[in-house]
């Protein structure tokens, strides 16, 4: 890996993020400025105190004029940047190498995606035209291609397959239930789950992750400044990013049991932050958990779990938020929905809380109180065999 | 260069990154075998639901397409295919055709 990391030499410093949902009470304008008020106060810091912007969205406004308009900037710098599903995540490394060079000392990284006006129940974003030869599978069945391929490869019954992708949508509302950003706030049974109206393959209605509304926001400078903001920092360990040559649709090599490019994003990362054990040194990860199945197959491509065992584990309660190793704490896109652009940022959000013990207690993890310091967030866009991965992580603790 | 066949054709080779060196090669008769599938009941289709699967052919190649003239309850893992010309979408009166996989008789 050609990549250096930054590790220890930036630090977030504030954040903030709106509820998510139906809200039809907000505009994009709102939603940004509601994200950037929580987070300048978190910071303490004046919005011009802040030296330039990131702002991530896929199709809720382009050029940093999205931004700048509402906030009515003073002339400052504004980059305006898509990179599917992990453009929130995308927007906080950017804005992190931006402050690591020098070249700012306060910057902040905003996502937002106002899903629900489109009038379409799904992602939007603008695609070039294609040659009108493309299957055009939807989302949820692109993604319904792991799960055969999963349980054909480790010998996994249909049935029991279907138990263990519930499994995973139950524990994800679950813990978003106690979650008033939530976009959904309510238990729902295995039953409820399992008997639900199928979508795409064994894919059901909730095996997928809601459509909603948001914005999240975070304020980061050079870890050396950190303490004039805060005396609890998050210090960004590591920022992988790699965009994959869509191998899968045209590689017999391939068997749709992983993502090759969150394989590679996760070593970079780990080797970054200098983790040997991710599921022993990790106090939680929030995983981009769009469809039951890409959670599944995340444990094992994230180190986590061995091949071919995660579903035991799923099973087993180890990523429950009582677990070994809580996974999607904050409810995860099953409950939080998936405004592209705010999602990478959410995550983050979610480490901001917990790895600095401020969730409620009602929701705060064991893991943290064991001492464990790192949390990681995982943000994927496209399909199976064709997709950008970003694995970040942050600590409450410089390094030794 | 190397003999990595790509479906649909590219310029620059997935498997030694050679650059404008492809050789076009006939598959409409040759054989291939699913990877994996789905069954999408929310994408359109002239003829739904969208069978969804990855075709594995013989001697190498890899495609994703539409699976047609199937029952959808009966495709698996391992199911023999052939190529069929079909018609993928019609808009304003004009037809797109393309290639869908079929299951071969007989040999599921």
């Amino acid at each position: 890996m050609a990549s250096k990391g930054i590790r220890d030499r930036v630090a977030i410093v504030g954040m903030g993020c709106t509820p998510f949902g139906e809200r039809w009470d907000k505009g994009v304008e709102d939603l940004l400025t509601d994200a950037t008020k929580e987070t300048v106060a978190s910071a303490g810091v004046a919005l011009g105190d802040i030296d330039a912007f990131w702002l991530g969205t896929m199709g809720s406004g382009v050029s940093g004029i999205t931004l700048s308009k509402p906030l009515k900037l003073d002339y400052k710098p504004v980059s305006r940047l898509e990179n599917f599903c992990a453009t929130g995540s995308e927007a906080f490394r950017n804005a992190c190498y931006a402050v690591a060079s020098g070249a700012y000392d306060l910057a902040m990284a905003i996502g937002v995606e106002k899903l629900k006006d489109s009038g379409y129940s799904g992602l939007v974003g603008v695609r070039p035209v294609g040659d009108g030869t493309d299957p055009g599978l939807s989302s949820p069945a692109a993604f319904s291609f792991l799960a055969p391929a999963y349980a054909h490869k480790y010998g996994v019954d249909p049935e029991e397959m279907k138990d263990v992708l519930t499994r995973i949508a139950w524990k994800n509302h679950r813990n978003g239930a106690v979650n008033p950003r939530a976009q959904f706030r309510k238990e729902v049974s295995l039953e409820t789950i399992k008997a639900s109206p199928l979508v795409a393959g064994q894919l059901g209605v909730f095996d997928c992750s809601g459509v909603s509304d948001g914005s999240a926001a975070a304020i980061v400078c050079r870890a050396s400044d950190a303490h004039r903001y805060t005396d609890h920092p998050l210090y960004v360990k590591a920022l992988s990013f790699v965009a994959g040559p869509a191998a899968g649709p045209i590689d017999p090599g391939y068997d749709y049991t992983t993502f090759p490019e969150v394989v590679r994003s996760a070593e970079d990362a780990y080797r970054q932050a200098g983790i040997t054990d991710p599921r022993a040194e990790l106090a939680m990860a929030e995983v981009h958990d769009c469809f039951t199945p890409t959670e599944l197959v995340l444990m094992e491509d994230l180190g986590f779990a061995e091949r071919g065992t995660a579903w035991k584990e799923v099973l087993a309660g180890t990523f429950d938020r009582d677990g070994e190793l809580p996974v999607n704490p904050d409810g995860g896109l099953k409950s939080f929905g998936h405004p592209i652009g705010a999602s990478g940022l959410r995550m983050l959000f979610e480490c901001w809380l917990q790895l600095r013990r401020e969730a409620p207690p009602e929701r705060q993890i064991a893991s943290v109180d064991a001492g464990r310091t790192l949390g990681l967030t995982h943000n994927l866009g496209g399909a199976p065999g064709e997709c950008v991965s970003f694995v970040g992580v942050v600590g409450s603790e410089p390094s030794a | 260069v190397c003999g990595f066949r790509h479906l649909p054709p590219t310029r620059v080779c997935l498997n030694c990154h050679a650059i404008d060196q492809m050789e076009p090669e006939r598959l409409a008769e040759v054989g291939g075998t699913v990877a994996t599938f789905t069954i999408d009941r929310l994408a359109f289709s002239l003829s739904p639901p969208v069978i969804g699967v990855v075709v594995d052919f013989d001697g190498g190649g890899r495609y994703r397409c539409e699976m047609t003239d199937a029952d959808p309850d009966a495709v698996r893992i391992g199911t023999r295919v052939g190529m069929t010309f079909r018609r993928i979408y019609t808009a304003a009166g004009v037809h797109n055709y393309f290639w869908k996989a079929k299951p071969i008789e007989g040999t599921n």
